[in-house]
C-alpha cells in the first residue's frame, strides 16, 4: 500500500544535481529562495563527482565538487531528493505543479546512519554503474564513497531476499515491502539541469560495438585515473595488465551524421588530452597516442594545455581510425590513415584505447516527456536568445543551465548555472508586481 | 507505511518470494555461481600471491571474469595487491 501524497511548495523547482543544477540552488538559496532540487540518482554530484581531475587546472574533480555537494545538503533553503524522478510539469495560472516519484530505496531514511554494515553483510555482487561497471557493488550499497547523501539503494531486481542485510543493520531500517512516494510540488520558477550522456560505445559498428574488453569509454578511463579507481591503478579490464601502449580515438561519436550527431562535442579533445596527460604521470614509460581530425583547444589555457601535453612526450597523430579489431590476447588493432601524408593504411596495435565518445542530451523532451520545451536540431533543449540569455527557454518561467543545452566545459556550465538562476529571480520578481 | 512495518522480515521475505516464484530460483543458482567462483580464485591465492593470468589459468576462467572478481573482493577486503610481477600485479587472499 503506498502512503499518501506529500505536498511541496518552493520558489524554484531545480531538475538535475550535477555541477549545473547545484550551483543554480546555491545561488538562489543564497538569495533566501526556496528551493526544492530533485536528483534522479541516488547522489547528487552529477558526472563531474565521476571525473578524476579537471582541464586545464589539473585540481581534483571530487575536491571541488564534495564541497558543494555538503553546501547544497546543509542549506536550510533547499530541499533535496534524491532517487526521485519528475514525471510531469505543468503551468497552470503562472504557477508550475509537478507530479514527483520517490523511489524505494527499501530503508527508512530517517533511521539509516549510513554505517554500510548491510553492504558489508550482502553476497550478491553486480556490475557498479558508479565505475560504469569496470568494477563491483553489492545488491545494497552506497553509491560511493564521498556519495551524498550516505544512504543505501537495495537494488530490488537482483535483490536474492536473503535477509542478510536486515540482520546486520543495527537501526533496523530496512524494509524490503517499501513503495514509491508519490509527491506533489508547486513552484513558481523551473530550472532544469539534466545534463548529457555519452554516445554508446557500441554505436560504431566499425570499432567493434562494444566486443572488445580493452576499448574503453572516456568515462571509464577517467574512472581508470581516479585516486579511488576500480583498479586502485591503471590497468586493463580483459586482464588486469598494466598497459604499455595506450591509443585516444577521438571524434568516435561526434562529427557523424551517421550517429546523428553532426556536431562537435567541444570538451573531448581536452578531455583526451587531460587523460592522457595524467597517464604519463602514471606510467612515465607508456607510449600514449592520440589519433585527431583537429585539435579543438577552445577555452582560456587551453591551447597551453595542449602545447604541455606535447612537450611531455604524448604522440598526437592527424589520423582517421577506419576500424578496430583485436588479436587473441584482447590487444586492439587500430587501421590508421594517416593525413599528413600519403602513406598506405596500416595496422597499429595497443594494449588499451579509448574512445572519445560524443556528448548527447541525457532527457529529450519529445522522448522522455515531463515538459514540453522545444529542442534544437542537435536535440539539445533550445536556447530561444542563444547569444543574450542562453538559459531562456521556449516556455516562459523555465530556464535552462548546463549541458543541458549543449556540450561544454565545467567552467561554462558553472558560468550558465548562474545565469540561469539570475534569469529565474529576475522572473519570480517580476511575477510577484503583477 | 504503518502497515508495512507490522511485518517481521521473516513475513516480508515469505511474502515476496511468493510474488517473485520461480524467478527466486534463478537468483539463488547465481548467487551459488558467485560464491563458487570467488572461492575458487582464494583457493588459489591462499598461500602465494599471483596475477590474474595466473590465476586464470589455475581456475580455468577465463582472465576478463577473473579480473573483475579480484576488483570486486578488493573493495570488499577480501584480497590485497601483494607484488608488481612484470606487467602484472599478483593479489593475495587476506
Ligand atoms: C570523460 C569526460 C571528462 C570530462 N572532463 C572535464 C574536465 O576535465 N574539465 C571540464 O571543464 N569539463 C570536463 N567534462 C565536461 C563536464 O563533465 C561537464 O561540463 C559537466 O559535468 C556538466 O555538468 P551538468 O550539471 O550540466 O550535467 P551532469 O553532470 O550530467 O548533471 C546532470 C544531473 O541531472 C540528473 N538528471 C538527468 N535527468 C534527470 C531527470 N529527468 N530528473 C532528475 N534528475 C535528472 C543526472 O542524474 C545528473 O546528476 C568532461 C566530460 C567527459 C565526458
Ligand atoms: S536481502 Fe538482498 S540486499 Fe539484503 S543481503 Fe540479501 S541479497 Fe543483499
Ligand atoms: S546497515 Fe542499516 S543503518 Fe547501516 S547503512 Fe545499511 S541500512 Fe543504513
Amino acid at each position: 500500500m503506498s502512503a499518501a501524497t506529500i505536498q511541496k511548495k518552493a520558489d524554484v523547482l531545480v531538475v538535475g544535481a550535477g555541477i549545473a543544477g547545484l550551483q543554480a540552488s546555491l545561488d538562489l538559496a543564497d538569495q533566501g529562495k526556496q528551493i526544492l532540487l530533485v536528483e534522479s540518482q541516488p547522489s547528487i554530484g552529477g558526472r563531474m563527482i565521476n571525473l578524476s581531475k579537471v582541464f586545464p587546472t589539473l585540481d581534483c574533480a571530487s575536491c571541488i565538487t564534495t564541497p558543494r555537494m555538503a553546501s547544497v545538503a546543509h542549506h536550510p533553503s533547499i530541499d533535496l531528493l534524491t532517487y526521485t524522478e519528475v514525471n510531469k510539469i505543468e503551468r497552470v495560472n503562472g504557477k508550475f505543479h509537478a507530479r514527483i516519484t520517490k523511489k524505494p530505496r527499501y530503508l527508512d531514511e530517517t533511521a539509516c546512519i549510513g554505517c554500510k554494515r548491510c553492504e558489508e553483510a550482502c553476497t550478491t555482487y553486480l556490475p557498479d554503474e558508479y565505475d560504469h561497471s569496470l568494477g563491483a557493488k553489492k545488491a545494497i550499497s552506497i553509491a560511493f564513497t564521498n556519495a551524498i547523501p550516505q544512504y543505501p539503494v537495495l537494488d530490488m531486481d537482483e535483490c536474492l531476499l536473503c535477509g542478510a542485510c536486515a540482520k546486520a543493520c543495527p537501526t533496523q531500517c530496512i524494509n524490503f515491502m517499501q513503495e514509491p512516494q508519490e509527491i506533489e510540488a508547486e513552484a513558481g520558477a523551473v530550472i532544469m539541469a539534466t545534463g548529457y550522456n555519452l554516445t554508446e560505445i557500441s554505436a560504431k559498428k566499425q570499432y567493434g560495438g562494444d566486443k572488445y574488453p580493452n576499448v574503453i569509454s572516456p568515462l571509464q578511463m577517467e574512472r581508470l585515473l581516479a585516486p579511488h579507481g576500480p583498479y586502485g591503478g591503471v590497468m586493463r579490464p580483459s586482464d588486469g595488465k598494466i598497459p604499455d601502449s595506450i591509443a585516444f580515438v577521438q571524434c568516435a561519436g561526434s562529427r557523424d551524421k551517421s550517429l546523428g550527431v553532426p556536431y562537435c562535442s567541444r570538451v573531448c579533445c581536452m578531455y583526451a588530452i587531460k587523460q592522457a596527460m595524467l597517464l604519463s604521470g602514471s606510467l612515465p614509460i607508456a607510449d600514449i597516442t592520440i589519433y585527431y581530425m583537429d585539435i579543438r583547444a577552445f577555452g582560456k589555457g587551453y591551447e597551453q594545455f595542449y602545447q604541455n601535453a606535447k612537450a611531455m612526450g604524448i604522440q598526437f597523430v592527424k589520423a582517421k581510425v577506419g576500424r578496430i579489431s583485436e588479436d587473441e590476447n584482447h590487444n586492439p588493432i587500430l587501421r590508421v590513415e594517416r593525413q599528413e601524408d600519403c602513406s598506405q593504411p596500416e595496422d597499429v596495435t595497443h594494449d588499451l584505447v579509448m574512445l572519445s565518445l560524443g556528448m548527447v542530451p541525457a532527457w529529450i523532451p519529445d522522448r522522455d516527456g515531463i515538459i514540453p520545451l522545444e529542442i534544437g536540431e542537435d536535440r539539445f533543449v533550445r536556447s530561444v536568445n542563444e547569444k543574450v540569455t542562453p538559459s531562456l527557454t521556449s516556455m516562459e518561467g523555465v530556464f535552462a543551465a548546463g549541458t543541458m543545452t549543449g556540450p561544454k566545459d565545467i567552467v561554462d556550465t558553472i558560468v550558465e548555472a548562474g545565469a540561469a538562476a539570475t534569469e529565474a529571480a529576475n522572473y519570480l520578481r517580476r511575477q510577484e508586481g503583477r | 507505511m504503518e502497515e508495512e512495518k507490522k511485518l517481521s522480515y521473516t513475513e516480508q521475505i515469505k511474502e515476496l518470494r511468493a510474488r517473485r516464484g520461480e524467478g527466486s530460483k534463478e537468483k539463488q543458482e547465481r548467487s551459488k555461481e558467485q560464491i563458487k567462483a570467488q572461492k575458487a580464485i582464494l583457493a588459489v591465492i591462499d598461500k602465494e600471491a599471483k596475477t590474474v593470468p595466473e590465476i586464470a589459468e589455475a581456475t580455468g576462467m577465463n582472465t576478463q571474469e577473473v579480473f573483475w572478481w579480484i576488483t570486486a573482493m578488493r573493495k570488499y577486503n577480501k584480497v590485497s595487491d601483494e607484488t608488481k610481477k612484470g606487467d602484472y600485479i599478483a593479489y593475495r587472499k587476506k
